[in-house]
């Protein structure tokens, strides 16, 4: 679902407080400095940003790919949305810039081991609340996607203000709500009527070749093919009314 | 890793890269008037989040030419000093490297970490360092940025697609919960058959 986020550092507004605790609330303001999510327009994230402005929250994404799953491990995943959070900081934390320091000691350098950067995730999730939002889980291979959910138990363990978002074919579900036992809700996602519609008019508005449609043949496209269809097949089924014209 | 510098001479500016190694950043502005040594520069920019950037680089071709960068080009800043010869440093050579939108700021600061002056070009001075840590740790981090593949999808979505999600219970639920509370949905799982928009959802 979603991708990339950006981070910028806001001066702290009038936050508004998504839990209503008190408490919490008044932690989080004596915190600095304040973390929002921008420049995204995904769904999920665009949502996010738009209640957590002027807190202490950190939004971050990153998708799985089935082409690239040699180089997504679970560490240089993790690390990736780490690396989104430490990019939003002014100050880098202290612990992860002396882990770098530590790394150096070793011969030639060493990269950050999957249980260095749940470490150093820890340590920004314990001052941030934080959401992880993983696009394609299924894409990923399987033992890393063991080791990466293992790592997200820990973390939502440990820093229980963390919020996971993952998206992923069906038949991830199982091992997921088992990995993660007891903390998941699964969703069923599937476009609406209303969803393949917009899609469909969307992309008729920015048809190349509109000679090649007349009024007649895109009011039967809006009217049949949202009664059945998904999204995928949509572009299929443009693609090929047009090559028959 | 590496980052674009657009170089300016006068009223044309140049465009190059530098690679940044360990916690310094080497560059070479490259002047493609090497031969009039009366050119100087105005200055140079560096634009963009530096771990963007890397990953635009091996497609500079074309992310260089997208407006994500072109349109977010702040003006100049003029060099508080300019090299008067081949081997001069720049009395003053300090240039903010310019973050695009909401991005944190760096400086390039050769005050003390500048390599060397061998100058294979006649107008411009060589190699300037940055000392700043946030690169190399960034790289350090994770090799992997999920940029350019958001920019891709960002591209072909449809605005109000998806938006019955963040209505229903389930994801409010989830994003509402308290900082500290028991989270029995501190995970949300959005599943469904390849093409279903999983990806595009909104």
């Amino acid at each position: 679902m979603i991708v990339q986020c950006c981070f910028v550092t806001e001066t702290r507004g009038s936050a508004r407080h998504l839990s209503g605790n008190k408490d919490c609330s008044a932690r989080r303001e004596e915190r600095e400095p304040v973390l929002t999510a921008r420049d995204d327009s995904s769904l999920v994230v665009d949502s996010l940003c738009d209640q957590v402005r002027g807190q202490n929250i950190a939004v971050t994404c990153f998708y799985c790919d089935f082409a690239a799953r040699k180089e997504q491990s679970a560490a240089s995943m993790l690390g990736s949305m780490l690396k989104q959070m430490v990019n939003g900081m002014e100050r880098i934390p202290e612990g992860i810039s002396r882990a770098l320091q530590e790394q150096k000691r070793a011969i030639g350098g060493r990269k950050p081991r999957l249980v260095d950067i749940v470490k150093m995730l820890h340590l920004i999730a314990s001052s941030y609340r934080t959401f992880l939002c993983i696009d394609a889980l299924d894409e990923c291979v399987g033992v890393q996607r063991v080791k990466l959910l293992d790592s997200l138990r820990q973390i939502l363990e440990k820093s229980p203000g963390t919020r996971v978002f993952v998206t992923g074919r069906p038949h991830v579900r199982a091992e997921i709500e088992k990995r993660l036992a007891g903390r998941v809700i699964s969703v069923l996602v599937g476009p609406t009527k209303g969803d393949i519609v917009r899609y469909l008019r969307a992309r008729l508005d920015e048809d190349e070749t509109p000679d090649a449609m007349d009024d007649i043949l895109e009011a039967d496209i809006l009217e049949k093919i949202p009664e059945n269809i998904s999204e995928m097949c949509v572009r299929t089924i443009i693609l090929r009314t047009r090559l028959l014209l | 890793m590496l980052c674009v510098l657009y170089f300016g001479c006068e009223d044309l500016f140049f465009l190059s890269m530098v690679a940044l190694r360990g916690n310094s950043c080497t560059f070479v502005p490259r002047c493609s008037h090497k031969n009039d040594p009366g050119l100087t520069p105005l200055g140079w920019l560096v634009v963009g989040r530096f771990d963007m950037i890397s990953g635009c680089a091996s497609h500079a071709g074309v992310t260089l030419g997208s407006p994500r960068f072109s349109s977010a080009l702040p003006p100049f800043l003029p060099l508080s000093g300019t090299p008067t010869n081949d081997t001069q440093q720049p009395t003053s050579p300090t240039v903010r490297a310019i973050a695009n939108t909401g991005m944190p700021q760096y400086t390039i600061n050769d005050s003390n970490n500048c390599l060397n002056t061998t100058n294979s070009f006649n107008n411009v001075w060589n190699n300037y360092t940055i000392s700043d840590e946030r690169p190399q740790l960034l790289t350090w981090l994770s090799p992997l940025d999920p940029g350019l593949r958001h920019w891709d999808i960002q591209d072909r979505r449809v605005d109000d697609v998806g938006e019955w999600l963040i209505q229903t219970e389930e994801y409010r639920r989830w994003c509402a919960l308290d900082w500290e509370g028991e989270d029995d949905s501190a995970v949300l799982f959005c599943y469904g058959d390849p093409g279903v928009g999983k990806t595009f959802i909104r």
